[in-house]
C-alpha cells in the first residue's frame, strides 16, 4: 500500500498546486473587488484605492500568490479580507450546520441506496421489476435542487407537513431542528441513493450468474439466506466505493440545497465569499474541496482492496 | 395591520403605545438643550414610564446583512441593529421631526456667521473598558471620518472642516469656511463616539467598545451577534433588556419564518414575505424610516438621452404605482424625491411631480423625435431592482421606446457607479433616506458631482452650494428651487419610496428607530 | 480504477452501418416516445411566439390568479401568463444544451484521445477532468458567471466545462482498451500516423457511449442552468428560462404554487425525453455488443 501512496504522490501534489493557482486566479479575474464591496456601494474612487492599499491587492499577483501559498505551508489558512478573520475559524463556524445535513443525508444515501439496491437486484421480474427500475431512473435523473423544490411543493405546501425553510441547531432544538433538516437531507440523499441502488442492482445480477452461487443453490441453502450472505457480502465492495465518492458529491451539491432552504453553512458560506470577493475564502473553499475528492478518491479504492482480496493496488 | 410606528417621536418612543404618541407634546429644541438628560427628562413631560416595571429578559432579533464593525462610520444595513446599542451619538435624528436630539452631547452652539461650532459633551460617560468618555474620543471619531478606509458617506463633509479640536475637557470645537451646521447633525448621526484606545479591534470584532446601553459580547461571523446589557450606563432611566441575540439569516423567506416563534424581531422583511403575516395577531408590522429609493438614472450626454424632453417622458411614462403594487406588495410611496418628505421646503407637487401619464410621454418623445429609440439600461443584479426593470421595460415599449436591459452582477456595477459610468441609462438603488438633502446631494451617488448621468452643469453646483450654506428659513426655499430644478432636468428618476419593513411581537415594546432608520432598544422591553 | 456509467463496447462498428443502427434504435419505442416528447416541446417553444404574440411579456394588474382555462398555470407577481412562460422558457433551456453539449462533446472527446498522440497530454487532460470533477461544482459555475457576466454565455460556458471530463473518460477508456489491439499496432508498423490511428480507428469504438453520454449530459446542461439561475446567477430577467422562473416562483411558493410547480413539470419533461433516448441508445449499444 506504502508502494501505492508513493505511486500515486507526486501525481496527487501536481494537481493540488494546479488546484491552487487555479483557486487563487478564478476570483480575481472577476470584475470587481473586495475592496469595493467593504467600501460599499456609495464609496468614492479615492476611499476604493485606500482600500486596496490596505488590504495589500495593489502587490503584484505572483507575490500575492506566494504569499498565501506560503502560509498554507505553515499551516496558515488565510484571513478573510471582509470580516479580517481567519478563514479557519470560519469554516469552523459554519462546519457544524454543513455536517449535520451532509451526515443526515449520509445516513439516508446509505439507507435508501442499499434498501433500493437489494430490493431491485432480487425482484427479477414483472410490475415490481418497471417500478423500481423507473423510480431508480427517474430519482437519478433529477438532481438535489429540483428534488428539493419538489419536496417543498409536496411536503411544504401540499401537506403542510414540515416548514419549508430556515435552521435551528438539531443539538439546540432536536424536534425543530430534524424537521428543518429532513427535506434538505432527503433531497441531496436521493439522486444518490439511486445511484448506490443502481450499482449493487447490477452486481447482484452479475454476482448471481457466478458459480459460488449456484453451488449454494445446488446445496439447498434457502433463497433470502443466498440473497444475504453470498450475493449482498460480494456486492458490498461496490457499494463502499460507490459511497465514499458519493460523500464527496454530497458535498457540492449541499451548495444549492443550502441555498434553497436557507441553512447557513458552508456551501452559503462560499457563495457569499464569491459574490463579495472575498477571495482568501474562496481559495480555502476551492482548494478543500478538491482536496476532499482526492482523499476520498484514495481512500475508497484503499478500502475497497482491503475488502475484496482479489483486487490489488497496482 | 401595519402600524406607522416611526410617527412616535425619538423622545416619546417610550413602550405606551399609540394612545401615548398621539398626546406626545411637542418636544422643541429649546427645551432639549436646556441640559438635563434627552431620556431622562421625559418625566418632567409627565409620561408614563412602562420599561421601570421589569421587561427584562434577551430580545431576539433576526437580520438578513452581517455585522460590520470594521464599517461603523460608514452607513451599513448589518450595522443598523446594533450601531446605537453598542455606541452612542453625539445627536440624533427625531424620527418625526427630523430635528436633532441631543444623546452624548447636552448642548450645541453655532456662531453668527455659521463657521464655527461648539458641542458640549456629557459628563459622567464611560466607555465599556471602564474609561471616561472626553472631548478627545470625540476628536479622534472626527478625524477617523475623514479616512478613506473607513468609507464614510459623511466622508467629504468633515474634510472640509478647517480644524476639530478639544477646546476644554468636555467640549469640541468645530470649524469651517461653509457654515458647520444643520449639516454636521448629519455628520454626528452616523459617527457613533469609538473608544480611541480599543479602535483597532474593530476591524475584526474583537474589541467593539463603545458607551452605550449594551455591550458586544460575541460575534460569529455569518451567523451571529451576541450583546448584554451595560450595567454602568449613564441613562438615569435603567436599560429593561437583559440582552440581544441577534441571529443574521440572509434568506429572506427564511428570515421572515423565523418570526414563528423564534425571534421577536424581524428587520426588513421584503413585503412578499411579510404577506404572511397579514391578520396574524401575534405579528405587528411597521414601517420605520430609512427608506431605499431606486433612480432611474439617465446619461444626459449620450444620445438620445441628451434630449430633455426625452428625459422627461420616461418620468412620465413609468406606472409607479404599479411597481408598488406588483414588486412591493403595496408598500411604498410613488415619490419623486430624492430625500425623506419630511425635510423643509418639500411640496406635495414636487412629490408628484412625475406621475403615470403615457399621452404625455408619447407626446414630449414625439417632440423630441425619439420615436423607437433604443435605450440601453444597466440594472444591479440586487432584488428588486431586476423586478421593476420588468415593468420599466414593459412602459417604455407601451410608449414607444426600445428599452434593451443588461443585469449586472452586484460588484460589477458597485464598480461602475463608484467610476461614474454606467452607460446609457441604469437602476440603482440608494439608501441614506433621512440624511439632509444638503447632504444627499454630494452622498448619494446618482447625485454627487461625479454621478452617472455625467450631469454636471454649473447652476446645479450652486444651486447645491446655496443649500448648503442656508441657515434656519433660507433652507427650505433653497431645497425647493435645487429640488424643482433637478426634476426639469430630469437626469435622475426616483421610481419610488419604500420603507423597511420590521415586524415584531405585541410582547416587544418600546422599540424606536430614528429618522434614518437606526434601531434603538435602550427603552425596549419584553411584557409576558 | 475508473468506473464509467456506460460499458465500452469490445467491437469495432463500422461507421455507416453505425447511423442506419442508432436510426434503429431511436425507432425502438422508448426511442421514438422519447424523441417525439422532445419534437413536441421544441415545436412548442420555436411555435410560442406565433401562437401567443407577445404573451411571454403581457403584463397586467391581475397578479397570481389561480389556474384557469385561459392561464393553465395561472399568473405571477406581474400579472403574465405562467404558461406561456415555461413554453418560452424551453427555448433557452435547449438552446442551451443544443449548442454547449455538442461541444464539450467533440472537445472533451478529442482531450480523452489525445493520449494516442501524446502521453503528457493525455495525462496531463485526465488530471485537469480530476479537478474539474474535484471542484465544488456551483462555486465553478458562479466563478464563470462573475468572470463572464451573468447571462447566456457564461452558461454555455460553464456546462462545456462540467460536460467535459465525461466525455473525456469515455475516449480515453476506449483509447486505453484497444491500443494494445492487434490492428492498432499493425496499423503503427506500417507508418499510419498517430493521429489517423486516433481518429480512424480508436474514435469509432467510443462513439456508442459517447452518443449516450451525449443525452446524459443534455439533461445536466438543462439542470446546471436551473441551479445557476435559483441562485440569481442564470439567465436575467424579464428573459424567462426554467432556472429564473423557478428563482422567482420558490419565493412565491405560498401564494402561487404553480410558479414552481410549471417550471418543474417541464424540467422533468425534458429531462424524461433525454432520458428516454438515452435508454434506447445504450440497448441498441449493447445489443451490438452482445451479438
Amino acid at each position: 500500500m506504502l508502494a501505492f501512496l508513493a505511486r500515486r504522490l507526486p501525481s496527487v501534489a501536481f494537481m493540488l498546486l494546479a488546484t491552487s493557482i487555479i483557486a487563487f486566479l478564478l476570483p480575481r479575474l472577476a470584475g470587481g473587488d473586495p475592496a469595493q464591496t467593504i467600501a460599499g456601494a456609495d464609496a468614492t474612487v479615492d476611499q476604493v484605492e485606500a482600500i486596496r492599499q490596505q488590504l495589500g491587492l495593489d502587490q503584484p499577483l505572483p507575490a500575492q500568490y506566494l504569499d498565501w501559498l506560503f502560509g498554507l505551508l505553515r499551516g496558515d489558512l488565510g484571513t478573510s479580507l471582509i470580516t479580517n478573520r481567519p478563514v479557519g475559524q470560519l469554516i469552523l463556524a459554519r462546519l457544524g450546520s454543513t455536517l449535520e445535513l451532509a451526515l443526515t443525508a449520509s445516513v439516508l444515501m446509505i439507507a435508501f441506496g442499499i434498501g433500493l439496491g437489494i430490493l431491485a437486484g432480487s425482484v427479477r421480474k414483472g410490475a415490481g421489476r418497471f417500478g423500481l427500475d423507473s423510480a431508480i431512473s427517474v430519482l437519478l435523473a433529477t438532481p438535489p435542487h429540483v428534488t428539493g423544490l419538489i419536496l417543498i411543493l409536496v411536503f411544504g405546501i401540499t401537506f403542510n407537513m414540515l416548514p419549508i425553510s430556515g435552521e435551528v441547531s438539531i443539538l439546540r432544538d432536536p424536534v425543530t431542528g430534524f424537521s428543518l433538516l429532513l427535506m434538505p437531507a432527503l433531497a441531496l440523499a436521493l439522486p444518490q441513493a439511486a445511484m448506490i441502488a443502481r450499482l449493487i442492482q447490477a452486481r447482484m445480477m452479475q454476482i448471481r450468474q457466478e458459480e459460488f452461487v449456484d453451488f449454494a443453490r445446488a446445496k439447498g441453502v434457502p433463497r433470502s439466506q443466498i440473497v444475504l450472505s453470498h450475493i449482498l457480502r460480494n456486492s458490498m465492495g461496490t457499494a463502499v466505493v460507490a459511497t465514499g465518492i458519493r460523500i464527496g458529491e454530497l458535498l457540492a451539491g449541499a451548495v444549492v440545497i443550502e441555498a434553497i432552504f436557507a441553512r447557513n453553512g458552508l456551501g452559503l458560506m462560499a457563495v457569499d465569499a464569491v459574490t463579495s470577493r472575498d477571495y482568501q475564502v474562496v481559495q480555502i473553499v476551492v482548494l478543500g474541496a478538491v482536496v476532499i475528492a482526492v482523499l476520498t478518491h484514495l481512500f475508497s479504492e484503499i478500502l475497497l482492496a482491503a475488502l475484496d482480496p482479489r483486487i490489488r493496488l497496482e | 395591520m401595519i402600524k406607522k410606528l416611526y410617527q412616535m417621536s425619538y423622545l416619546g418612543g417610550n413602550g405606551m403605545g399609540d394612545a401615548a404618541v398621539s398626546g406626545s407634546p411637542k418636544i422643541s429644541r429649546r427645551h432639549v438643550l436646556g441640559g438635563t438628560a434627552a431620556l431622562a427628562g421625559l418625566a418632567t413631560f409627565g409620561m408614563p414610564v412602562a420599561f421601570a416595571q421589569g421587561g427584562g429578559g434577551t430580545l431576539r432579533l433576526a437580520q438578513g446583512a452581517d455585522a460590520q464593525p470594521k464599517n461603523i462610520l460608514a452607513g451599513r444595513a448589518g450595522n443598523n441593529s446594533w450601531r446605537h446599542q453598542v455606541f452612542d451619538a453625539l445627536t440624533v435624528l427625531d424620527g418625526e421631526t427630523g430635528e436633532p436630539v441631543p444623546v452624548l452631547a447636552t448642548d450645541w452652539e453655532s456662531s453668527e456667521d455659521g463657521l464655527t461650532f461648539k458641542i458640549r459633551i456629557r459628563e459622567g460617560v464611560t466607555f465599556h473598558s471602564g474609561r471616561p468618555l472626553t472631548a478627545d474620543d470625540v476628536v479622534f471619531t472626527l478625524e477617523q471620518v475623514k479616512v478613506p478606509e473607513n468609507a464614510s458617506q459623511m466622508a467629504p463633509l468633515v474634510r472640509a472642516y478647517t480644524s476639530i479640536t478639544a477646546s476644554a475637557p468636555n467640549e469640541v470645537t468645530i470649524t469651517s469656511e461653509t457654515p458647520v451646521a444643520p449639516r454636521i447633525f448629519d455628520v454626528l448621526q452616523l459617527a457613533v463616539i469609538l473608544d480611541k484606545d480599543t479602535f483597532a479591534g474593530l476591524a475584526d470584532g474583537s474589541q467593539v467598545v463603545g458607551t452605550g446601553p449594551f455591550k458586544w459580547v460575541e460575534w460569529i461571523p455569518g451567523a451571529s451577534l451576541r450583546l448584554e446589557r451595560n450595567e454602568a450606563y449613564w441613562s438615569e432611566t435603567p436599560v429593561a433588556l437583559d440582552g440581544v441575540e441577534i441571529s443574521i439569516i440572509t434568506d429572506s423567506t427564511a428570515m421572515a419564518n423565523a418570526m414563528r416563534g423564534r425571534v421577536d424581531l424581524v428587520l426588513a422583511m421584503t413585503p412578499r414575505d411579510a404577506i404572511m403575516f397579514r391578520g396574524n395577531p401575534n405579528v405587528e408590522l411597521i414601517e420605520a424610516p430609512g427608506a431605499q429609493i431606486f433612480p432611474l438614472g439617465l446619461n444626459v450626454t449620450a444620445a438620445p438621452l441628451d434630449s430633455k424632453e426625452l428625459r422627461q417622458a420616461i418620468g412620465f411614462a413609468i406606472d409607479r404605482q404599479r411597481i408598488i403594487d406588483q414588486v412591493f406588495n403595496g408598500v411604498g410611496t410613488p415619490s419623486c424625491l430624492w430625500w425623506r418628505s419630511n425635510e423643509p421646503g418639500t411640496t406635495e407637487e414636487m412629490v408628484n411631480h412625475y406621475h403615470y401619464d403615457p399621452e404625455k410621454a408619447r407626446e414630449l418623445i414625439a417632440r423630441a423625435g425619439a420615436e423607437g429609440a433604443e435605450i440601453n439600461i444597466s440594472v444591479i443584479g440586487l432584488a428588486p431592482v431586476p423586478a421593476i426593470y420588468e415593468i420599466v421595460q414593459n412602459n417604455l415599449r407601451e410608449v414607444g421606446l426600445n428599452p434593451v436591459g443588461t443585469v449586472l452582477e452586484t460588484a460589477a456595477f458597485d464598480q461602475g457607479q463608484t467610476a461614474g459610468d454606467l452607460g446609457q441609462a441604469f437602476q440603482q438603488i440608494h439608501g441614506l433616506q433621512g440624511f439632509s438633502a444638503a447632504t444627499l446631494v454630494d452622498a448619494l451617488p446618482a447625485l454627487r458631482d461625479t454621478n452617472p448621468s455625467k450631469f454636471a452643469p454649473e447652476r446645479y453646483r450652486q444651486l447645491k452650494d446655496a443649500l448648503q450654506s442656508a441657515q434656519g428659513e433660507a433652507y427650505a426655499p433653497a431645497l425647493a428651487e435645487l429640488g424643482e430644478f433637478m426634476l426639469d432636468e430630469a437626469f435622475s428618476h426616483i421610481l419610488l419610496q419604500t420603507p423597511p419593513l420590521h415586524a415584531k411581537t405585541p410582547q416587544l415594546q418600546g422599540v424606536v428607530w430614528d429618522n434614518v432608520g437606526f434601531l434603538h432598544l435602550d427603552a425596549a422591553s419584553l411584557n409576558g | 480504477m475508473t468506473m464509467s456509467q456506460t460499458p465500452v463496447p469490445a467491437r469495432r462498428p463500422v461507421l455507416n452501418e453505425g447511423v442506419a443502427r442508432y436510426l434503429r434504435a431511436l425507432a425502438q419505442p422508448q426511442g421514438l416516445v422519447g424523441c417525439g416528447l422532445l419534437l413536441l416541446l421544441i415545436a412548442a417553444a420555436l411555435l410560442a411566439p406565433v401562437v401567443f404574440p407577445g404573451g411571454v411579456d403581457q403584463q397586467s394588474r391581475d397578479s397570481f390568479l389561480p389556474p384557469s382555462p385561459a392561464h393553465p398555470f395561472g399568473t405571477d407577481e406581474l400579472g403574465r401568463d405562467i404558461f406561456v412562460r415555461c413554453i418560452y422558457a424551453l427555448q433557452v433551456s435547449v438552446s442551451l444544451v443544443i449548442v454547449s453539449v455538442p461541444i464539450a462533446a467533440v472537445a472533451g472527446t478529442l482531450m480523452g484521445l489525445s493520449g494516442a498522440v501524446s502521453r503528457l497530454l493525455g495525462e496531463g487532460f485526465q488530471r485537469l477532468f480530476d479537478i474539474i470533477l474535484g471542484f465544488p461544482s456551483l462555486v465553478l459555475g458562479i466563478c464563470i458567471v462573475i468572470i463572464i457576466g451573468p447571462g447566456w454565455l457564461s452558461l454555455v460556458v460553464t456546462i462545456v466545462i462540467f460536460s467535459l471530463p465525461q466525455f473525456g473518460r469515455l475516449a480515453r477508456g476506449a483509447l486505453l482498451s484497444e491500443e494494445g489491439r492487434e490492428y492498432v499496432l499493425a496499423a503503427r508498423v506500417l507508418g499510419v500516423s498517430k493521429g489517423k490511428i486516433m481518429l480512424r480507428h480508436i474514435l469509432p469504438n467510443a462513439l456508442d457511449p459517447i452518443f449516450v453520454q451525449v443525452s446524459l449530459s443534455m439533461i445536466a446542461g438543462i439542470f446546471i442552468e436551473a441551479a445557476l439561475s435559483i441562485v440569481g446567477l442564470g439567465i436575467q430577467p424579464p428573459t424567462p428560462s426554467l432556472g429564473t422562473l423557478l428563482n422567482v416562483g420558490i419565493r412565491y411558493v405560498y401564494v402561487q404554487p404553480m410558479y414552481t410547480a410549471g417550471p418543474i413539470i417541464m424540467l422533468l419533461l425534458l429531462a424524461l425525453a433525454f432520458n428516454l433516448i438515452a435508454d434506447a441508445l445504450n440497448a441498441q449499444a449493447l445489443k451490438t455488443r452482445g451479438e
